[in-house]
């Protein structure tokens, strides 16, 4: 049985000891439980109270991985602390093995270690405002628990008690502070960074004092629970150091540990009076517990100097471990962990603190943000390119519309279509779109400068129109549809009154005169006055309605009656009756397919006849004077359809039997002589328009206007198709075709206006003063044209009987040479003839040009080269028997039969001159021989501010050279191309094939061109390209692009010159008329200028 | 040009997407990868917060 202690405690055995006093492994006899009694050998000094409150602090302490503190008793002059019994081995045991634990598990216990040491520097714990300091970690003082977990032994109770001073000395594993050393305001001790000799003095920040006395720096075993106090000056008894002298060194014997030297200087202590005095804190705690830590991971102890500690290694341990261990162990205590609980965040946050989690998450933030970024991009530009492209085709439906609508003649809408195309702007819409601005150019007919006709606007009726007339000064028209007659204005399109008719489709209106018209009114035959708006009188029922040409007489007829009414044309009295004796006019049983143009029903110029159809072939001259005196051209016939009327004292018309290989048959009577003057046939029907003007007529594609005496045949007009109707007013013809085409001629038969028209049909046309309208029976849709004048946009007169095939105009504008292969002619603008001259051999002449900047004019031959002067018209260069001659804007290259190459000017200068050999050669800023080309063709060449540019052609490649013979690209080609070249682009233009536009840049293609016709030249005018082209169907017109992506931006018509950036055309009626070229902003302000008028 | 932009707009979009979630994917295995290195060095314990599970 073993020693008893206090009758409760039985010894078992002693399990340790130290400078403090014995440990045993103690029994409680009573509760039979295993505890650890700790006697300590020193003599108690302090004051028994002190020692009871020490007792209940300890006890009070309740943590899993701190023992628990049972009593505390004094016997036989020895303390006894009783305390929890750990079953288990400190950590230095197995580390003195030699044993290894894996950083995981050290990594667990360290969290447990700070656990217990932030419960333990809780201020509760202790004298505030600090807790307890266990001052003396270290592996021994670390139990190894069976269940793996570890436990704290050994704290310094006394330092809670705000005792100074009572700290336990274990080499490597005490801070600096233990030492008294003070790194915290040497900003250049950084921890593991500096190296001394470990066993050199430990120096640190000690102040020398001389003067004073010499302080002492107590060291104890943490196994110590001794009430130590040091004051200025004064000596502490029951020291087991010896102290320190004024740089001395002094051996510290500590139990259990290794010895080591210090040495002190002098420092200044400071007692609780009030002086400075190092005392370790829970900062020490945190340096003690790193370099516990250090020795686990490392398996070495660390070094006793703190400034000398070697870094863990990677060997050892992780980056961030190693970090978190030099921080800890950093001598300055202000750069340590502040507290445990900081240093537990640390352990407990290593994976985010981790550098390899930040680079995974750095890496993939980049990653995301990257992706972000092209997605981001890619969507924009996804969105922006399918705006662009929404928005440019909504700008090509609406310049169909609007090309639509200006077939339909119907400008307003074709403007409004036009402006709709135009792109809205916003972030992703193109500012600009070419197909807008070409339907909006062409809509507002802003380059055509010819005289004549042009669509002016379209009315839309309530219903299908079966009749429409316009009135003499073409001011007025008329339309009647069912059942009303619509008064409008051509100019503006007003309606400006609606009057209600008969019922029947042969309900006829007529102007008696510019004011007044006779209309089938639904009352009866009335005449209204239009500027009055008044009907001035009604008189019977009637739908045929006949107005002599002085206006005096008006006969009326209700559809299929056998007599007329005469009537007072301004009174309105009714003056006779004309009895057609039992005969009627052809009326079909139901109105709507009656055709009106089937009947006469006319009035001679004083109103004397009346001359009448019937449906049984027979034609009359009723005297509306004396009924016997009646004129009977035929009694009954086979005609089916008769068309006439009166001009002046002779009546026309012409009658066509049934089916379709009827002939027609037209004849003229003189009235007064009562004989007939002209009778012929001709193969379908013969359209007969007679008036005061003369006598017109008809037949297929052909009209002409017939002398009534001697039957003489003028052209009036020739058309591609026959004719629908026709109409003459003045000096102008005006016609429609099956192909819809509205035709207008002028009294030579020259055409003046082709207005192309829509789907519609087009059953009659009426001109008159500078309108003209036109409609059809199933088409409520009526026509108006306008006769439009440009004589203020004339820059040059010739004599245009002059056929040529192009006009040019000089520089400076002073004169203009218009030319054909044969010969040419130089004006001056005033129209006066200068030089007319016949070019030699015009029969192998290859091609002219004339030369902008000297006016004079190139002709070549495939053998031979002439110039002749614009000022002059002299011939000024003549070469022959060439062996090739090739043009270019810059220039003639000539091939002399001597071998010699020259380039001559537009002023015929000799520029270049070199020997070659071969059967060809040009100049192209070097020579182009046939060696160079082999076997290929020059296409073209030009010179612009870059140098020379040349295109040599094989008919399947095209390929484009520098000046120095360098090959820029190829581009295909085939048969029978040319090259054109501008500052940014070649356009190669094979013969049938559409011209294409490259880039001279790269090659790349950029745009097609117009295909449908011959291009002839490309003119670059500012920021524009002109293209000029010849047709067989429009003779020539130019085509104003984009000159950036050749897109066509307006149709010239009749484009024959470019002058001063302007635009120069020749309608061939002797004029040269000339216009700008207008901006896009400049046509929409146009164009809003036309909507608001 | 427009067409170059639509298209390739998509194009870029659809490579920036794929590329999102070939990184969300790489991303994926790394954290696992890295979690069973972290599990090795560090240990199991659940005690201590693992930052790169919460994400």
């Amino acid at each position: 049985m073993g020693e008893i202690i206090a009758g409760v405690y039985e010894i078992e055995e002693k399990i340790g000891s130290g400078g403090g006093g014995i440990v045993y492994l103690a029994k409680h006899m009573r509760l039979n439980k295993n505890v650890v009694l700790k006697a300590d050998k020193r003599k108690i000094t302090t004051r028994p109270e002190i020692l009871r409150r020490e007792v209940d602090a300890l006890k009070n302490l309740s943590h899993t991985y701190i023992p628990t503190v049972y009593d505390y008793f004094m016997e036989d002059d020895v303390v006894y602390t009783v305390i929890d019994y750990i079953d288990g081995e400190s950590l230095d045991k197995p580390l003195k093995r030699g044993v290894r634990f894996s950083q995981a598990q050290i990594i667990k216990w360290a969290c447990q270690l700070l656990e217990a040491l932030k419960y333990l520097h809780k201020p509760e714990h202790g004298n505030p405002p600090r807790g307890i300091v266990h001052s003396d970690i270290k592996p021994a003082n670390i139990m190894l628990r069976e269940n793996g977990d570890i436990c704290l032994i050994d704290f310094n109770i006394a330092l809670a008690l705000g005792e100074e001073n009572v700290v336990g000395l274990s080499a490597g594993y005490a801070s600096p502070e233990h030492y008294g050393l003070d790194f915290s305001s040497d900003t250049s001790v950084t921890g593991m960074s500096r190296r001394f000799d470990t066993e050199g003095p430990i120096t640190g920040r000690i102040k020398k004092n001389k003067s004073s006395a010499v302080s002492k720096k107590n060291v104890y075993s943490i196994a110590d629970n001794l009430d130590k106090q040091v004051d200025s000056g004064a000596e502490t008894k029951d020291m087991e150091m010896m102290e320190a002298q004024n740089d001395s060194a002094e051996t510290l014997a500590l139990p259990n540990e290794e010895k080591f030297t210090v040495t002190m200087v002098m420092n200044r202590s400071q007692s609780t009076t009030g002086k400075k005095v190092i005392v370790p804190d829970v900062r020490s705690d945190i340096y003690s517990l790193g370099a516990t830590l250090y020795h686990l991971f490392s398996g070495r102890r660390p070094a006793k100097n703190a400034v000398d500690v070697m870094p863990l290694s990677s060997a050892d341990v992780s980056p961030q471990i190693s970090a978190i261990i030099a921080k800890a162990m950093n001598p300055n205590p202000n750069l340590r962990y502040a507290s445990a609980e900081e240093m537990l965040w640390a352990f407990t946050h290593l994976r985010e603190s981790d550098i390899r989690t930040k680079q995974i998450k750095r890496g993939f933030v980049t990653s995301m943000v990257f992706s972000a970024c092209i997605l981001a991009v890619g969507i924009f530009s996804t969105f922006t390119g399918l705006k662009r492209m929404e928005a440019f085709q909504r700008a090509a439906t609406y310049a169909e519309y609007s090309a639509n609508a200006l077939r339909g003649g119907n400008t307003d809408g074709a403007v409004e279509y036009a402006l709709e195309a135009l792109p809205k702007s916003g972030l992703f819409i193109p500012s600009y779109i070419p197909e807008a601005q070409y339907a909006l150019s062409n809509a507002l007919g802003v380059y055509d400068l010819s005289d004549g006709y042009k669509s002016h606007m379209v009315l839309e009726m309530p219903s299908e129109v079966f009749k429409t007339v316009i009135s003499p000064d073409g001011k007025t028209g008329v339309s009647l549809y069912a059942f009303e007659a619509a008064i409008f204005d051509t100019e503006t399109g007003e309606v400006k009154a609606k009057l209600p008719i008969i019922e029947s489709a042969l309900s006829d209106v007529v102007f008696i005169d510019n004011e007044k018209l006779a209309y089938a009114g639904k009352d009866g035959l009335s005449v209204y006055d239009i500027q009055n708006e008044v009907t001035l009188w009604t008189g019977h029922p009637a739908t045929h309605i006949a107005v002599s040409a002085d206006g005096t007489s008006i006969a009326g007829l209700l559809r299929d009656e056998t007599n007329a009414y005469l009537y007072d044309a301004k009174s309105g009295n009714e003056n006779s009756i004309v009895n057609f004796e039992g005969k009627k006019q052809k009326v079909d049983d139901r109105d709507i397919f009656a055709d009106p143009m089937d009947n006469i029903f006319k009035l001679s110029r004083d109103g004397k006849y009346l001359a009448v159809s019937f449906d049984d072939g027979g034609l009359t001259l009723f005297d509306t004077e004396n009924a016997d005196e009646n004129i009977l051209i035929f009694d009954t016939t086979d005609c089916v359809a008769f068309e006439g009327g009166f001009s002046g004292d002779y009546f026309a018309f012409s009658c066509i039997g049934e089916g379709k290989d009827a002939e027609g048959e037209f004849d003229i009577l003189d009235i007064k002589n009562l004989e007939q003057t002209v009778g012929f046939s001709l193969s379908g029907r013969i359209r007969v328009k007679a008036s005061e003007s003369g006598i017109y007529l008809s037949n297929l594609n052909t009209a002409v206007k017939i002398d009534p005496q001697t039957g003489e045949q003028h052209e009036a007009a020739f058309t591609d198709s026959d004719m629908v109707d026709f109409n003459v007013s003045g000096d102008t013809f005006a016609t429609v075709t099956k192909k819809n085409e509205f035709l207008f001629y002028n009294d030579a038969a020259k055409q003046i206006s082709n207005i192309p028209g829509g789907d519609e049909t087009i059953d009659f046309i009426f001109t008159a003063g500078d309108h003209a309208i036109a409609a059809g029976r199933n088409d409520p849709q009526v026509r108006i044209f306008k006769r439009i004048n440009n004589e203020d946009k004339d820059i040059a007169n010739y004599d245009k009987d002059y056929l040529h095939s192009e006009a040019r105009i000089s520089t400076d504008g002073s004169k203009i040479m218009l030319f054909n292969y044969k010969s040419f002619r130089i004006y001056s603008k005033d129209g006066t003839l200068i030089n007319e001259t016949e070019i030699p051999d015009a029969d192998n002449v290859y091609d002219q040009q004339y030369s902008k900047e000297s006016g004079n004019l190139e002709v070549i031959y495939n053998d031979a080269l002439r110039m002749y002067s614009g000022e002059t018209g002299e011939m000024i260069f003549e070469k022959t028997d060439l062996k090739s001659v090739k043009y270019a804007p810059y220039g003639v290259s000539i091939l002399c039969g001597d071998g010699t190459l020259k380039l001559i000017s537009d002023t015929a200068e000799e520029v270049f001159s070199q020997n070659v050999k071969g059967d060809f050669a040009a100049y192209c800023g070097m020579v182009v021989d046939s060696t160079f080309a082999e076997n290929r063709e020059l296409i073209g060449s030009a010179k612009n501010e870059k140098g020379y540019f040349f295109a040599l052609s094989d008919k399947s490649v095209c390929s484009i050279y520098d000046g120095e013979g360098n090959k820029l690209f190829e581009v295909p080609d085939s048969n029978n191309s040319e090259a054109f070249f501008t500052d940014n682009a070649v356009i190669i233009s094979p013969l049938g094939e559409a011209p294409v536009a490259y880039s001279l840049k790269n090659g790349k293609k950029i745009s097609e061109l117009e295909k449908d016709a011959y291009l002839t030249y490309i003119t670059p005018a500012g920021s524009y390209v002109i293209s000029s082209y010849v047709s067989t169907t429009e003779g020539i017109y130019g085509i104003l692009l984009d000159n950036s992506t050749y897109k066509p931006i307006a149709y010239l018509p009749k484009l024959t010159d470019v002058y001063n950036n302007s635009l120069v055309f020749d309608y061939g009626m002797g004029k040269l008329r000339t216009c700008r070229i207008y901006s896009i902003d400049e046509l929409i302000a146009m164009a809003e200028r036309r909507k608001t008028s | 040009m427009n067409e170059v932009l639509f298209y390739g707009g998509i194009g870029a979009a659809a490579f920036g997407a794929l590329y999102m979630i070939i990184s969300v994917m790489i991303f994926f295995y790394k954290k696992a990868k890295l979690t069973l290195s972290f599990d090795k060095e560090y240990g199991e314990n659940s005690s201590i917060n693992n930052i790169v599970e919460k994400w």
